[in-house]
C-alpha cells in the first residue's frame, strides 16, 4: 500500500485534471447552481449547460419522464444564450479551483466556430465540448454527430477560431460511433465525449398520448450504462484516442468501469439530479479503491483491464479487421 | 430567491399512520438547527435505491416545528406510484434522505381576507398557511376544501368549523360537486376581495385562477409536477407564462406561482 494519498490527476482530450469526474452538460445548470450542495472543488470539474448564440426558451412542458432506472428528457436546449452566459454565470466560477469545459451547441458549422472563437478569449473557459448529439431540438441538423461528414464539417470549422482543448460529443444513436469518432479526430478533436442520450419513449396510457410533448427525448440514468460503456469501448478499440466517458454513471464502481476500459475522465450526469453531492462521493471512491489496490496514481489504472484471457473482443481496429479478412 | 440554501439531511421517521388505504401521515424528524421551512415550501425526498425510482419526490410540508431536541415536519401522501408506495413502508427510526427546503413559499397578503382553496393532498401546504395566519391573528381566515370523497379530507380537526367550507365530489360530506362550483353559493366568501392561496391538482389550480380572474382577485397557486432536480438544474419542470416565451421553472421559482402570471391554455393537464 502507499502511504501517500493517490495520484488522480490525469489529462482529457488535452485538458489537465485534478481527478477524473465532472459533472456533465445540461445536469449542473451553469456550476454555480450545485454549489450549496456539491464543493465544485472536489472535482475535477463541469460541464456547461449547452450554451447557444440566442436565448433559447427549449421545449414546452411535459419536459421529463421517469423510466425504469432511468429518465427521458425534451428541455430542448433551454439556455440564456452566450452573452448572458459570459456576463451572468461564467463569473460565478470566477477563482473557483476546478475546470470549466463549456459545451457549445449551434444550427451548422458556423455557429460552433462563432462561439469558439469568443470563448478563445475567455480566461474562465478551459476547454470546448461540442454539442454535436442533442436529440431534442427540432430544427435540422443538431444531431449532427449521427453522420461523420456533417460532424467532421463542425469541427474542422471550429478548430482554428480556437487553442482550448476541444471535445466533441456523441450520439449512441448509430450502427458505429468510432466512424464518427475519427472523422472528429481526424479534423482535430483532442477528445471524444460519449455518450449523449439514447432515443426513447414513454407513452401516458391514462391519456393514450406520448409523456412528452415532443413525443421522443433523450434517456438517460443508469439504465444506459451498459450501453455507454460498449459504445466507449469500441471508441477506444478503434481509436486508441481519449475519451471523456459518460452514461448512467452513478456510484465510484460505475466510474471506474469506465477507467478501467480505458476512458481518461468520466462525467456523471442524471446521478446529480437525485444526488447532486455525488461527484465528490465518487472522486473518493475512486482514490479509496486505488488505495486498496496498492496503485499510486489513477493514470495506472486506466485501460488497466486485465484481458489475458480469450476474451470475445469486439470491435477491432479497422487495422486489425483488414488483417483478419 | 431561497431564504436559505438547500441542504441534504438524513431525516428520522417519527412515526408514520395510514389514516385511510393508501394515505398516510407522515412525520419526520431534523436536526434542531434546520432551517425554517415555509407553507408553500417543500422538501425532496429519496424514496428508494440508487436507481428506482431515479428521481427523488417533492412534498409540501403540512407542518413544521421546532422542539428541544429536533425540528419536526409533518407530510401527507397518498399512494400513487412506486416512490410513494416505498414511503408507506418506512418505519419509525428509518432514516430518510431528504433534500431542502426548496422553493418558494406563499407570500402572504397581512391586510387583506385570505381565502384558503384546497384541491384533495393539496391541502398539505394550506394547513400548515392556515395554522400560522391563526396564530399571527390574520384577519378573515377562511377554509375551502373539495376532494373527490369524505376519506380524502385530512387535517379537518386542524382547522375551526366556523371558516370551513367543505366539498366532496361523491357528496359524501359537505357541498356535492368541486369546491369551486361550491364556492359560487359562498359568494360572501369572495365579496370582501380576499387574496386566494390554493394548492391542488393543475385542473384545479386552472379552475382556481378562473374564479380568481372572474372576481378580480389575486391568487397564489402551488403547482405540482414531475421534478427531475428540485435545484433548477434539469430545466424539467417548465410552466408557461403568460406573454412571455421564457417558461419559469416551477421548483426553484415555484411551486407558488401568481396564477395571473401563468399561460393557463398552455398547461400540460388543462
Amino acid at each position: 500500500m502507499s502511504e501517500r494519498a493517490p495520484d488522480l490527476s490525469v489529462t482529457a482530450g488535452k485538458l489537465p485534471l485534478k481527478n477524473p469526474v465532472l459533472v456533465a452538460s445540461g445536469t449542473g445548470g451553469y456550476g454555480a447552481e450545485l454549489t450549496p450542495i456539491l464543493d465544485l472543488t472536489t472535482i475535477g470539474g463541469v460541464v456547461t449547460k449547452t450554451i447557444f448564440q440566442e436565448v433559447r426558451p427549449g421545449n414546452p412542458p411535459q419536459r421529463i419522464a421517469e423510466t425504469p432506472a432511468g429518465m427521458l428528457n425534451s428541455i430542448g436546449l433551454e439556455g440564456v444564450g452566450i452573452e448572458r452566459f459570459l456576463s451572468e454565470k461564467l463569473p460565478k466560477l470566477e477563482g473557483v479551483d476546478t475546470r470549466v469545459v463549456v459545451s457549445i451547441g449551434g444550427y451548422g458549422p458556423e455557429d460552433f466556430a462563432r462561439l469558439a472563437e469568443r470563448l478563445d478569449g475567455v480566461s474562465r473557459c478551459d476547454a470546448i465540448e461540442l454539442n454535436i448529439s442533442c436529440p431534442n431540438v427540432k430544427e435540422g441538423g443538431l444531431d449532427m454527430s449521427t453522420h461523420p461528414r456533417l460532424a467532421a464539417d463542425v469541427v474542422r470549422t471550429v478548430r482554428p477560431t480556437t487553442k482550448k482543448p476541444v471535445w466533441a460529443k456523441l450520439t449512441p444513436n448509430v450502427t458505429r460511433i468510432s466512424d464518427v469518432g475519427k472523422a472528429c479526430l481526424d479534423e482535430g478533436a483532442d477528445g471524444i465525449s460519449a455518450i449523449n442520450t439514447l432515443l426513447g419513449m414513454q407513452i401516458d396510457v391514462a391519456h393514450r398520448t406520448p409523456t412528452l410533448r415532443r413525443g421522443v427525448g433523450g434517456l438517460s440514468g443508469p439504465a444506459i450504462r451498459p450501453i455507454a460503456l460498449v459504445k466507449c469501448w469500441e471508441l477506444l478499440q478503434v481509436l486508441r484516442c481519449d475519451v471523456i466517458g459518460m452514461g448512467g454513471i452513478a456510484t465510484a464502481n460505475d466510474a471506474l468501469e469506465f477507467l478501467i476500459a480505458g476512458c481518461k475522465a468520466v462525467q456523471v450526469g442524471t446521478a446529480v439530479y437525485s444526488d447532486p453531492d455525488c461527484p465528490a462521493r465518487i472522486a473518493e471512491g475512486i482514490a479509496e479503491y486505488l488505495e486498496r489496490t496498492g496503485m499510486d496514481r489513477v493514470s495506472d489504472l486506466i485501460g488497466n483491464i486485465n484481458l489475458d484471457r480469450e476474451w470475445l473482443l469486439g470491435p477491432k481496429s479497422a487495422d486489425e479487421e483488414g488483417g483478419q479478412s | 430567491m431561497n431564504e436559505t440554501e438547500p441542504r441534504l439531511d438524513r431525516a428520522r421517521v417519527r412515526s408514520q399512520r395510514e389514516t385511510h388505504p393508501g394515505f398516510f401521515w407522515l412525520t419526520l424528524e431534523f436536526p434542531p438547527d434546520y432551517p425554517d421551512i415555509l407553507p408553500g415550501q417543500y422538501l425532496n425526498l429519496r424514496t428508494g435505491s440508487l436507481n428506482d425510482p431515479l428521481l427523488r419526490r417533492p412534498f409540501g410540508v403540512v407542518e413544521f416545528y421546532r422542539e428541544p431536541k429536533a425540528s419536526v415536519v409533518e407530510l401527507y401522501y397518498g399512494v400513487v406510484g412506486l416512490g410513494t408506495a416505498r414511503m408507506a413502508t418506512w418505519r419509525e427510526g428509518d432514516g430518510v434522505d431528504c433534500l431542502g427546503p426548496l422553493g418558494q413559499r406563499y407570500t402572504v397578503v397581512p391586510d387583506r381576507p385570505a381565502l384558503l382553496v384546497a384541491g384533495g393532498r393539496g391541502a398539505a401546504p394550506l394547513l400548515y398557511l392556515y395554522r400560522l395566519m391563526r396564530e399571527r391573528q390574520h384577519k378573515a381566515v377562511r377554509f375551502a376544501f373539495g376532494a373527490r370523497t369524505k376519506e380524502m379530507l385530512f387535517g379537518l380537526e386542524r382547522l375551526d368549523e366556523a371558516g370551513l367550507y367543505v366539498a366532496t365530489e361523491d357528496g359524501s360530506a359537505g357541498y356535492r360537486g368541486t369546491i369551486i362550483e361550491a364556492l359560487a353559493h359562498r359568494p360572501e366568501w369572495l365579496r370582501d376581495k380576499p387574496v386566494l392561496y390554493a394548492c391542488g391538482p393543475e385542473r384545479f389550480l386552472a379552475a382556481t385562477a378562473r374564479l380568481a380572474a372572474e372576481h378580480d382577485l389575486d391568487c397564489q397557486v402551488s403547482l405540482e409536477a414531475v421534478y427531475g432536480c428540485g435545484l433548477g438544474l434539469c430545466r424539467g419542470c417548465a410552466v408557461p407564462l403568460r406573454g412571455e416565451s421564457r417558461y419559469l421553472m416551477q421548483c426553484i421559482e415555484g411551486p407558488v406561482v401568481d396564477a395571473a402570471r401563468i399561460d393557463w391554455a398552455r398547461m400540460e393537464h388543462v
